[in-house]
Parts: C-alpha cells; structure tokens; sequence
C-alpha cells in the first residue's frame, strides 16, 4: 500500500511537469504523432531559444527584477518591523492588518489602481515601476511572516535591550540576525519567486519598453500557428530556476521559516 | 560590549526578575526614520491609489465617448455597474470556483488522512518536495501545461479522456462549458491539492499518539475516529488553510486567464477575469472603479471580522 500510495503521489505531482519538459525535447518531426513521441531527444529548441534575443533579454529583466524587488522589499519589511517591535508601537497591528488585505484581494484589484498612479507620475511601462509595485508586494508578504516570528520574541529581550540602552541597529544586527538569517534567506527565496511568477502586474504594468517573462511566454501563445515545442522549453526555463533554488536550499532555509532558533544572542528564548 | 560579555550579562540580568516590573516604555515611534519610510511606502503603494480609485469611481472614464471623458458623473458609474448583469455573473462564476475550491479541500483531506495512516511519524523529503513543486510552479506555466494536455489534435490528456469514451472524437475539452470547469478544477487540484494534504497531514501529527492508540483499544473505527476525534482537535488549523485556499481561489486569476480566457462564451468568466476584461479590453476605467470600490470595501469588512479570532494568536502590541 505504501508504495502503491508512493508511486501515485510521485506520478501525480512530477509526472505532468517532467512530460512538459520532455516534450521540447522531442525533434520537431515527431511532434505531430505522439506515438514516436521521446524514442530520440533534440536540444535544438533550446538552442534556438537561446540565441533569440528577445527571450534572453526578458529573462535577464525579470532576473534582474525579482532579486532588485525582493531584495528591498524584505529589508525594508525586515527593519520596519524590528523598528515596531522595539518602540512597542501600535502601529505593527495597522500594519498587520494591511498586510492580510493585501493577501486577500484579488492583485487585479490593485493592479489598476496602480496603473492610473504610475501612468500620471510618467512610470508606466518603467523597470522602476514595476520594481516599486513589487516591493510593495513583497513587503507585505514579509512583513506577515516577520511580525508572527517577532511576536513570539520574549519579551524580556526587549527589556533587557531598554536597561542596556542598546541602540536599535545594533540590536538588530547583533542579536537578532543571527537567528533571523535562515529566516530572512528563505523569505528573499519566496520574494524571488513571487516576482518571477507574476504575470498580472507584467500586463497591467508594462506595454513594450518593459518584458517580464511570463509576459514573453504568454505573447508566444498568441499567433496563428502555436510552436508547443517552444512553448514548452520556454515553460521549462520558467520553471528551472524555482526547482534548482528548491533542491539547493530548501532543506536548509524554506522550512526553517516556521522553524526559528531557540536562542537569541545567547538567551533561552522559550516560545 | 563584546558578544561574549553581552550574553552573561543578559543571563545575569534575566535572572532579577524584579528589575523588569520597574521598567517603564516611553514609546518614541514616530521619531525614528524608518517608520517614516514605511509609512511611505504604505501610504504610496495602498492608500494614494485607492482614494485615486475612489476618485475614478465617480469620474465619466470612457474613451468611447470623448465628448464626457473625464466629466463628473455622480453615482452613474455605479448604477450602471449594478443594473448590469456581468457584476452577478463573475460573482457567479467565483461562486461555482469556490465550491470547486471546497470539493478539492475534502479530496486533499482525505489524501492526509492516507498519509497520515501510512506514514505516522515521518513523511519522506522527497515527497514533501514533490508536493511544493507544483505550488511553486507559475500559474502562467501551469495554464499552459493545461492547455497543452488537453489540447484537441496532440493532448495526451484529450487522447486520455477520448480512449475511455468520456470525450468525443469531435468534441474538445476546453471548448465544452462543464469541460473547462472539469480542467481548470483538475490543475487546479495538481498545484494546491498535494501541498494541502501535507499540511494537513503535518495538523495530524501534532494531535497526541495516545489519543490513537485509545481508540485503537477501544476499536473506534476509522470514519469515527477522524470525523468525531482528530479533525475537531485541529479544526482552527483546518479552518485556516480552508479560508487561505478559498481566498486563494477567489483571487486567481492566471490560470483560468491562460487556459480558457473566461470561455467557452462566458462560462468560466470569474470575477477577477471579468474585471481584466472591462479593464483591458473594453477600457471601462470608470466602471472598472467601481468594481474595485465594491471589492475592496467587502475585502475590508472581511479582514475586520476575520482578523480579531483568526490573528489573536499575532497581536501583541497594545
């Protein structure tokens, strides 16, 4: 039963994914009958896609973009709330409560919104709009995570941190980073692949002078006659950095995330 | 100070409890600059596009109809919107979405409550990482995959569905309406049906082993002893990752974008695609507003009633 269970649960998951992959593996003859379909491998739709210049560019903007976006925005969220957390505002609630708006309206709700806002102050279809409309997003994102890890600090800590009159950087930097840094990692990972999934804010965002590559894989649909072949190298590259990023550092840091350490700069932190 | 240092002295110090019941907090917030930056952002990216929405909502917005572009126009945009049938009919469709949402939630509890009975203890990693791959996968590339599976001429999942009859020769399963329910509800169930049963496997390891082995004495059986037993000890949790994939569900909006673009005719046209089209495609910006208003207002009565029980456990300033 056990390996019954094993092999459906394999099958269901990765099975539609590695077929995907291997179909733009397959020579552009045989494509038409499925019958042949993998008895010979060809890579030479990757080579084609890689000497397209219009891909290659899409897939450096939106490397580009997802690091640049989940970079400041995990910062940003990352000092913002340790700010909060120290002065014991109020605020931290209000920014809470925002936060879950975020997450719970559909992005097409704010995707126009912010489309009138970029159109009037000339940031339309500009790398640092998009960049700024993701950041937002992906502050929001950490900043969930990273009021519910700080929430469950001692709040002894914080005292001590008043009695020594520790200022708030250095607080920060010297006893909160070391136990926050898997933390930090693995929410940089998710910002990353957030930015690199999204295909709403792309549309709404950009017209021509920006290219995200969800957006250069949704415009390779549209034509006369549909390449599956190239479609589906092109879904493939979507996919890879997001499985390599997996398999090289999830055991270490994804689910660190609901896993903290224990200690904070040498106390006991029971929670 | 150095690290060494500052750690006895916190040990030394934690241990004059008195001490903390003297402290005093004189909050100093607004004074620090990084809470400034953050209300900028806040106030730049939330706040100034919703009154510009707001603002928008009561402006005439059609370029159809340049002689009253950007005139006053009261409440019409909002008459307008309500009187049409396309608002009631994307919220049908998110509706008939929902249920899909609920149907796949029980289908994942129940591949849990499998795990759960087959690996008690430990689920091994490469499972955990085949069920977050699918979730990671873009929503563009998923509808993609769909589209190809169940593409009419060379879909190995229409040539799938043809073989045992359920499909005919002629007919193609996006082009059906119950058709492009049945494939938006299977990718669906592929990218968030596996990682939901591990979560909520995880939710039954965390209820005591004794608790199991009571009703394995006293020969409660199975049905019984997950409906009646386990499942009312992690409900919050269940409820939850319910009320996460149902607000997940109603903010899609890629997936059926990509694999069906709110048809065949109207049938899957949900309230996130409808907007995209009035939007996009028939430049309503006016009504479009209105849209948003409608939503964002529910989204806000939403938070405030969910927030105070679902987040207590979060609050912990003031």
């Amino acid at each position: 039963m056990k390996v019954i269970t094993k092999i459906f649960f394999y099958i269901f998951t990765m099975a539609p994914v590695f077929f995907f992959s291997l179909y733009s593996l397959s020579p552009a003859e045989q494509i038409s009958g499925l019958k042949q379909f993998g008895t010979v491998l060809d890579l030479g739709i990757y080579a084609e896609i890689f000497s397209d210049f219009e891909i290659l560019s899409s897939l450096q903007q939106t490397l580009i973009l997802s690091a640049t976006s989940s970079f400041f925005g995990v910062f940003l969220a990352l000092i913002t709330v340790h700010v909060l957390f120290f002065y014991k505002s109020n605020f931290v609630n209000y920014l809470l409560d925002i936060s879950i708006f975020t997450w719970l309206v559909p992005s097409v709700v704010f995707a126009f919104p912010v489309y009138i806002l970029l159109d009037t102050i000339v940031l339309y279809d500009t790398f640092v709009g998009l960049v700024l409309m993701h950041t937002a997003v992906v502050f929001t994102m950490a900043c969930l995570f990273l009021i519910f890890i700080y929430s469950r600090t001692e709040q002894r800590l914080y005292e001590l941190i008043y009695i020594e009159k520790h200022p708030v950087d250095l607080a920060l930097w010297r006893i909160f980073w070391p136990s926050l840094i898997k933390i930090v990692v693995g929410l940089l990972c998710l910002g990353f692949i957030l930015v690199w999934n999204d295909l709403l804010y792309a549309m709404f965002l950009t017209e021509r002078n920006v290219e995200p590559y969800s957006l250069e894989l949704v415009r390779s649909t549209t034509g006369t006659r549909l390449d599956w072949r190239k479609l589906a190298a092109l879904g493939t590259l979507a996919l890879s950095p997001i499985a390599l990023g997996l398999f090289s550092f999830s055991g270490f840091y994804i689910f660190k995330l609901f896993y903290p350490k224990r200690r904070l700069g040498g106390v006991h932190v029971a929670y | 100070m150095s690290q060494r240092n500052w750690n006895s002295w916190c040990r030394m110090t934690i241990r004059q409890q008195s001490i903390s019941k003297k402290i005093k907090y004189t909050p100093s917030t607004l004074t620090h600059p990084v809470i400034w930056l953050a209300l900028f952002v806040i106030f730049v990216a939330f706040f100034v596009p919703f009154f510009l929405n707001v603002w928008n909502s009561f402006i005439h917005l059609d370029p159809t109809n340049p002689a009253t572009f950007g005139q006053f126009a009261g409440i019409k945009n909002y008459s307008e919107v309500i009187r049409s049938g396309e608002l009631w009919l994307g919220l049908d469709r998110s509706m008939a979405m929902l249920a899909i949402t609920f149907l796949q939630f029980v289908a994942s509890a129940l591949i849990g409550v499998l795990l759960f009975t087959l690996w008690g203890k430990k689920l091994q990693f490469g499972m955990l990482i085949a069920a977050i791959i699918p979730a990671l996968t873009s929503p563009t590339v998923a509808g993609l995959m769909a589209r190809f599976y169940f593409n009419d001429q060379l879909g190995p999942g229409t040539e799938f569905l043809r073989f045992f009859g359920l499909l005919g020769n002629d007919q193609a399963l996006l082009a059906l309406p119950y058709g492009a329910w049945v494939a938006v509800a299977l990718i669906d169930f592929w990218q968030w049906g596996p990682i939901c049963a591990i979560a909520i496997w995880y939710f039954l390891t965390t209820i005591p082993t004794h608790i199991f082995e009571i009703a394995k004495i006293e020969k409660i059986k199975k049905i019984r002893l997950y409906l009646m037993i386990a499942f009312p000890i992690i409900y919050k949790s269940m409820f939850a990752l319910l009320a996460f994939r149902l607000f997940w569900s109603f903010r899609s909006f890629d997936i059926i974008h990509i694999m069906t673009g709110g048809g065949p005719g109207t049938a899957t046209l949900t309230w996130t695609e409808n907007l995209q089209r009035v939007f996009l495609v028939q430049q309503q910006y006016g009504a479009g507003a209105v849209y948003i208003l409608l939503f964002q207002l529910l989204s806000i009565v939403v938070v405030l009633a969910i927030r105070q029980k679902a987040f207590t456990a979060i609050k912990v300033v003031g």
